[in-house]
């Protein structure tokens, strides 16, 4: 089975597809245009990914995709930008990057903390995209047994992990997953085409796009959320200047310090493989083995500007990008708001994300993991070169983000499919993400919610009607059912014990 | 900074005291509410259109009961059956989420300018754009809207106000009118 997908043909077909100079073009402005609006703070990869993915429309679905994968790349790397120049992380897998970053600059060490936090992010990403590169097909092969009862509880399973890793309520988690299932099934029914729940709205017949409820949701909220925090920059605290010399030394600090890169790498892949977990747990992971197995001495000065703790969050901050994108591929469940997005726009663009995405578009799959490769290479050289320049970006007043990306989620949520009902959709999405975040709503639970509806309405009334419209027949299926429930039932067991 | 809370409201039943968290309402009452109107709308269909969604959303419904019960409601001080993040007069936390799903963490600033007023008067601006955007059309629309909301922040300087709003307004017509064939 694992020659349907993992041949040195489609591998090949992906590079040819590489050697485009469209293609070409593609990763380097998708990745640099992930981390021109990861430096900026507020914007995380997320956001990157769900503005740009109506901007894609127009592309080709290839070069659209990797244009996507190369700015989630730039994004996630460009986060630590602003976390190590004014202590405000651009994303949530650079909190972590503050604590020694942002001392470091204070003690006037910035462009050398950005040249480390380049050179660590592009080798970490590297390594990500190998891991993802050996790892992706034989799991997707594997996918390839589950039928519609495993699809069905696959979604569930994903559902259930989300609190076990996030340590939200187990009944907040839970209803904010069937809710976003709930939401799945509005409009027509796959079965009769009998329209449900669509508040006479023609549009809604298609039901509601999960592109728009990901801009609502991680866009529009996080601007309201803007509206009221504002950020603390100002632009007598720019420190972006510095001599080149060292960018020289922080190459030097990378070098004599290959086992903490190496650590952080492996915790991020394997930390963002994990549905649920991404860069924002790797983060803290990572740091917390670094200082664990630093000498007492190194690890009393952590927290207080040393690069062992820079290169321990951006290298594994880095390698979930690979980790992550392994159960979004394989198995079309995405684990964070950015994988999800990532999804949306492989849906948007007419391919069918799931188990069965490898052997329905594998060159396009392999063009879209080699294309890491190139854009870590870049993100490497866009660090090591530019970072004090894309620091400046940090320093852009928050007055000026908030009224132009409120226009863009709403345009952007409109151009999906022209609908004027998204645009309410839009608006209601980022109201209710509000009180996502106010009460400690999991944010993910309700975004894979709406992406799995599909997937687990199919599963559930196909595998129904095969197996006799039996439960035990059911849900015990196939060992792979079974694994499934009985990994539910850990995480779910898991949350209930950490609650 | 500060933002509003939603009151506890707290009732005595003889003995004991009931205390509700009004905000921890919000989002299952929400929920309900839509459980309610699909429910109305589909209750008509056939078993097979509602094969899934009929379980799926009386399962919502409990969760949305449950949650209700175990984050909303405490009987004589108990913190109610799940709760564990904070007792009910203390105001929610923005801790793990915010950092967990694109949101960057709360910095805090002293600018007058970013406060909850602003906050909700930046989300009735968006509710006006959204309603007008077909009457007055997207230029005249966004320029205003850009305006507006930048001068609501804190801009005063009445060039920038105009060439940030027309600048703005422009590119993304050129890339969404006219580049993408959005019918804006």
């Amino acid at each position: 089975m694992i020659d349907v997908v993992f041949t040195p043909a489609s591998i090949e077909a992906g590079l040819g597809i590489l050697t485009d100079p469209y293609i070409l073009l593609a990763i380097v402005l998708g990745t640099a245009i992930g981390v021109v609006f990861g430096a900026i703070p507020g914007f995380s990869a997320t956001m990157t990914i769900v503005l740009f993915t109506p901007v894609t429309i127009a592309f080709e679905p290839t070069s659209a995709l990797i244009f996507l994968v190369s700015a989630y790349g730039g994004a996630v790397y460009g986060g630590s930008i602003p976390a190590i120049l004014i202590n405000t992380p651009g994303a949530p897998g650079s909190v972590v990057t503050c604590w020694d970053g942002y001392e470091l600059t204070k003690q006037g060490r910035a462009v050398y903390t950005l040249a480390v936090s380049a050179i660590v992010s592009g080798i970490a990403g590297l390594f990500a995209a190998a891991v993802l590169l050996v790892f992706a097909p034989p799991i997707s092969s594997f996918a390839l047994n589950f039928g519609p009862p495993e699809m069905f509880l696959l979604a569930v399973f994903a559902l259930t992990i989300i609190p076990a890793a996030k340590g939200s309520s187990l009944s907040k988690a839970l209803l904010a997953g069937a809710f976003g299932l709930l939401i799945g099934t509005i409009g027509n029914d796959p079965q009769l085409s009998q329209s449900r729940a669509t508040f006479d709205q023609t549009a809604l017949l298609d039901g509601v796009d999960f592109i728009v409820v990901l801009i609502g949701l991680f866009v529009l909220t996080e601007v309201f959320r803007l509206g009221y925090r504002g950020t603390v920059v100002t632009e007598d605290n720019d420190r972006t200047g510095g001599s080149l010399s060292e960018v020289y030394n922080g190459v030097r600090a990378v070098v004599s310090r290959p086992i903490e890169t190496i650590r952080g790498m492996f915790i991020g892949a394997f930390v963002g493989s994990l549905p649920g977990a991404g860069a924002d747990v790797a983060n803290f992971v990572s740091y917390n083995e670094a200082k664990r197995w630093a000498s007492d001495e190194l690890a009393s000065r952590f927290g207080n500007g040393t690069i062992e703790g820079v290169i321990a969050a951006d290298s594994s901050n880095n390698a979930t990008q690979g980790g992550a994108l392994i159960p979004t591929l394989t198995l079309g469940i995405p684990g964070s708001g950015a994988t999800a997005a990532l999804l949306g726009a492989i849906a948007l663009h007419g391919l069918n994300p799931g188990p069965g995405l490898f052997d329905s578009s594998g060159d396009i799959v392999y063009a879209m993991i080699l294309s890491l490769f190139i854009g870590n290479v870049l993100i490497l050289l866009y660090g090591v070169s530019g970072s004090q320049y894309f620091g400046k970006l940090a320093y852009i007043p928050v007055r000026y983000i908030i009224p132009a990306v409120t226009v863009l989620a709403i345009v952007g949520a409109f151009a999906v499919r022209n609908a004027t009902v998204d645009l309410y959709i839009v608006l209601l999405f980022g109201i209710v993400g509000i009180l996502f975040v106010a009460y400690d709503y999991p944010l993910v639970s309700i975004v894979l919610g709406v992406i799995l509806g599909d997937i687990a309405e199919s599963g559930f009334v196909t595998g129904w009607l095969l197996t006799g419209e039996s439960a035990t027949a059911f849900l015990f299926n196939s060992p792979i059912a079974i694994g499934l429930l009985v990994l539910t039932a850990l995480s779910l067991v898991i949350t209930v014990l950490k609650n | 900074m500060t933002r509003p809370t939603p009151p506890v409201v707290t009732v005595s039943a003889g003995s004991r005291t009931i205390s509700i968290d009004t905000g921890e309402l919000l989002f299952p009452g929400i929920v309900l509410a839509f459980c309610l109107y699909y429910y109305w709308d589909t209750y008509a269909l056939p078993d097979l259109s509602m094969l899934y969604a009929g379980p799926l959303l009386y399962a919502t419904v409990g969760l949305a009961v449950v949650t209700i019960l175990g984050q909303a409601i405490s009987i004589d001080g108990d913190t109610g059956l799940e709760r564990s993040e904070r007792p009910p007069d203390e105001p929610p936390t923005e801790s793990a989420e915010l950092a967990s799903e694109g949101a960057t963490p709360e910095t805090g600033t002293d600018d007058p300018a970013f406060t909850v007023r602003n906050a909700a008067l930046l989300i009735g601006l968006t509710v006006v754009y959204i309603a007008v955007l077909d009457v007055i059309g997207f230029l005249v629309a966004t320029i205003a809207f850009l305006a507006i909301t930048l001068y609501l922040f804190g801009e005063r300087d009445p060039t920038r106000i105009a060439l940030y709003s027309v600048g703005v307004a422009f590119v993304v017509w050129i890339v969404f009118v006219q580049w993408l064939r959005v019918p804006l």
